[in-house]
């Protein structure tokens, strides 16, 4: 009146191995889950027996005691519904226990016995492969994504009756792993075209600056201007996910349950653009008592888009500061630490004031100096100083618009961004953006004139370091796009107008 | 915060301006900062902390040309036109700043640079005890001093119903002249200097046209704001940043446009615009547009 299945609990990023041990014995006919569970996975033994039951099988009426082992880590969410099942039914006889050796098992269950899809299929799948499980049965519409991980054959489930028929053998549902190239290649270019925006060179360029070397980037202008248009084009100038990368933005998407029915890979480079109510544990991720993927993280490998910046609540802002640095975000439990990547290319907006109207042509800003102040200020000094490119955003008269010729599409721009970035990667082995200070003088090889120009440029601006390599930094990857090996005056000059000088209005 | 202690100088001694001793109502005694206040032709460049850019601009040129000719600027160190007065006329020679705070209270504290420098170059000056913060019923009471102790005033930008009108009418009580600098009429900046005009105030339209009313000396000073953009020093330039320069007017415009005319890249004509930011040849203003400046005077 035993039987052990194969599960596993999600820790961030990873699945631990979970053992479910379930025994009956004869007493009063009762269902205890022990072993940590939080109040969700208690609620599973509501969930189980009606599925069972409407499976048309047999609830066992006797004494039922459901262990979660290992005792010590806290068990979350409705992923064990399936094995909890699978174990009561070996336990009352109804399944050869030894059946169910060589299978990992996840999955939520309604109440009529179907499966629904559940978070981190691939970090299960991954888990499998390690804990040397041949199997893995899950809800059909995470088949797809834990197929991804070779070595494991994943089969879906629409229900637990066809889990029960997959262990049995009479139902061969092995899905086949997709074609990750196939996919990407075919999800390569299509989104909003560059060349839709009209004039602004200014930004456009710093767009293009921005892709190809890494670089967050803060835009000033005007509600209307076209900040949001201008950001929701740098996924299309930035070169199409490699397979890595395509595979651990779909391990977090899944881990974050936002990978819709079926889809297998996640083949475009995300754009999120979280609202400025988002809380910290929203943006940066958090929450209780295992932590989730925020947005910085869902935004892996592509753009996280933060309009208005400043009326980010002041946590949102301070805690952006350590996953763009290191390109991951730390977050501590007591149960656990967990790890998210978070390499992610910043674009934030702002208006130049509070109330939109300033350097708007004819418009007075009715702002009060303080008030102004305060609103600017809310941008933290450490914040900015991840961010390499600062750029205005001007709106446009109409005579002006009328003016402007068609700009240039996006692919045009693109090819420069990859060849752009082919060169740093040969240099460096990383992006200009995350180049630290010291190197960054290295890779640039200023000769004698540049320096002297840069000294007279930074005379009167009270250069930090900091500010400096900055200017660096965007200077060198400005020399890429141009293909220069050397970072000269015409570079630098360049550089110049990208500096933090935007607010000075 | 400055070297030396404040000094308090009483009605009626050196230091102490005369053309303020005559006011009616005027400070019993000054607390001075940073330089003793010599005699010398005193102007006041006042308006509103709300400037535009054209307001910044000029209030800044002028500062500039009355300091250079010997005049000694004399403002608010208020944020907008007072600053910008104060920074043109640091450039080329000395000013004063009234303060409605003790002297050694720097407000607003954006200015404390500003503030360092003035207290370096020029004179702090306040009717208040060291350490006294700034009120709002301060400010009208510093105008008094800066309209009492100067030649004239000039109004460079003002709402109507802002301080800077109140220091214009307290100038014309005293019998001093007030200068206005016209301005666009859509701008509500220049509701105050306009109103002066009707009401009889001499219309300038550079520090020259100041200084001839005083019946102060104009060695070097430009007629006119198109004038010195012309007769301004050029280092040597490059055929693309002469090709840039041509292009560019007094009136900012866009990158776009600058690029097109000139037939160069966008990237390029940035570069080359930065450059001529640094000659003090170009400037950039809000809304991400360029424009010619008048020789020198951005920095």
């Amino acid at each position: 009146m035993f039987a052990k299945v194969s599960s596993i609990a999600l820790i961030g990023m990873e699945a631990r191995p979970v053992e479910v041990e379930v025994a009956l014995d004869q007493h009063l006919p009762d269902f205890q889950i022990v072993g940590l569970p939080s109040a969700g996975v208690r609620e599973s033994r509501q969930r189980v027996r009606a599925a069972v039951v409407n499976s048309k099988k047999a609830w066992p009426n006797q004494r039922i005691t459901a262990n979660l082992a290992p005792g010590d880590l806290r068990k979350e969410g409705s992923l064990l519904d399936l094995p909890l099942a699978m174990g009561v039914l070996a336990a009352s006889g109804l399944l050869e226990p030894e059946a169910l050796r060589p299978f990992l098992f996840l999955g939520e269950l309604a109440l009529d016995g179907t499966l629904r899809p559940v978070r981190g299929a691939i970090a299960a799948a991954l888990a499998a492969r390690e804990l040397g499980v041949r199997r893995l049965v899950l809800p059909k519409a995470n088949a797809p994504e834990a197929a991804l991980v070779p070595g494991v054959e994943v089969s879906g489930a629409a229900s637990l009756t066809e889990a029960l028929a997959i262990v049995d053998g009479t139902v061969d549902a092995v899905t086949t792993p997709p074609l990750i190239g196939e996919l990407l290649a075919r999800a390569a270019a299509g989104g909003p075209d560059l060349s839709e925006v009209r004039g602004q060179a200014l930004a456009r360029r710093a767009l293009e600056i921005a892709a190809a070397g890494g670089h967050n980037l803060l835009m000033v202008g005007p509600p209307g201007s076209g900040k949001t248009m201008l950001a929701r084009r740098l996924p299309g100038i930035l070169p199409p996910l490699s397979v890595e990368e395509a595979l651990e933005v779909t391990h977090v998407w899944s881990v974050a349950g936002l990978l819709s029915a079926g889809e297998s890979v996640v083949t475009a480079r995300p754009f999120r653009a979280p609202h400025h109510h988002a809380s910290a544990a929203a943006v940066i991720g958090g929450g209780s008592p295992m932590p989730r993927p925020g947005e910085v993280s869902v935004a892996s490998h592509g753009v996280l888009f933060l309009d208005e910046v400043p009326l980010f609540g002041g946590a949102v802002l301070d805690g952006l500061r350590q996953p763009l640095e290191d390109g991951f975000v730390t977050i501590a439990r007591r149960g656990a630490t967990v790890r998210f990547p978070a390499r992610t290319a910043l674009v934030a907006a702002a208006n130049p004031c509070l109330c939109g109207r300033r350097s708007q042509g004819g418009q007075t800003c009715t702002c009060s100096a303080g008030r102004l102040e305060a609103y600017r200020g809310r941008l933290s000094g450490p914040l900015l100083d991840r961010i390499d490119l600062q750029v205005e955003v001007a709106a446009l008269s109409e005579e002006e618009l009328l003016q402007m010729e068609p700009s240039e599409p996006s692919g045009v721009v693109r090819a420069r961004v990859l060849e752009a970035r082919r060169a740093q990667l040969r240099r460096t082995e990383s992006l200009n953006g995350a180049v630290a200070g010291t190197d960054i003088e290295d890779a640039c090889c200023l000769d004698a004139g540049s320096r002297a120009f840069l000294r007279s440029a930074l005379a009167d601006q009270y250069a930090s370091a900091r500010a400096f390599h900055r200017l660096l930094r965007v200077a060198r990857t400005i020399a890429d796009l141009d293909g220069a090996e050397v970072v000269g005056e015409a570079q630098i000059a360049e550089a110049l107008q990208f500096r933090r000088m935007v607010w000075q209005a | 915060m400055t070297g030396a202690e404040p000094q308090l100088v009483k009605r009626g001694a050196a230091g102490y301006p005369p053309l303020l001793a005559e006011v009616p109502g005027a400070p019993a005694a000054l607390w001075v900062s940073g330089r003793t206040l010599e005699p010398a032709a005193y102007v006041g460049v006042v308006g509103t902390r709300r400037a535009s850019r054209y307001g910044l601009e000029v209030a800044r040129w002028i500062g500039r040309e009355l300091a250079a000719a010997g005049v000694v600027v004399v403002s608010g160190m208020a944020a907008g036109i007072d600053a910008a007065a104060h920074r043109g006329a640091l450039t080329t020679g000395s000013t004063v700043a009234v303060l409605g705070s003790g002297v050694d209270v720097c407000y607003p504290r954006s200015n404390a640079a500003l503030y360092g420098q003035i207290a370096e170059q020029g004179s702090v000056v306040s009717e208040y005890p060291p350490g006294t913060t700034p009120a709002p019923w301060r400010f009208p009471a510093r105008n008094r001093i800066i309209a009492g102790m100067s030649l004239g005033v000039v109004i460079v930008e003002a709402r109507q119903d802002g301080g800077a009108m109140i220091t214009a009418r307290l100038a014309l009580e005293y019998g001093r002249e007030v200068f206005a600098v016209a301005g666009p009429v859509h701008a509500s900046g220049s509701e105050g200097p306009h109103a002066l005009v009707r009401d009889g105030a001499r219309l300038v339209t550079s520090a020259r046209d100041v200084l001839e009313d005083l019946g102060l000396s104009f060695p070097r000073s430009a007629a006119s704001w198109t004038q010195d953009a012309l007769s301004a020093p050029t280092p040597p330039l490059s055929p693309d940043e002469r090709r840039v320069l041509e292009i560019l007017q007094a009136e900012p415009m866009l990158l776009d446009r600058i690029a097109r005319l000139a037939g160069m890249p966008a990237s390029a004509a940035t570069a080359v615009l930065s450059r001529l930011e640094l000659a003090g040849l170009a400037s950039r203003h809000p809304g991400a547009r360029f424009a010619r400046t008048v020789g020198g005077t951005h920095h």
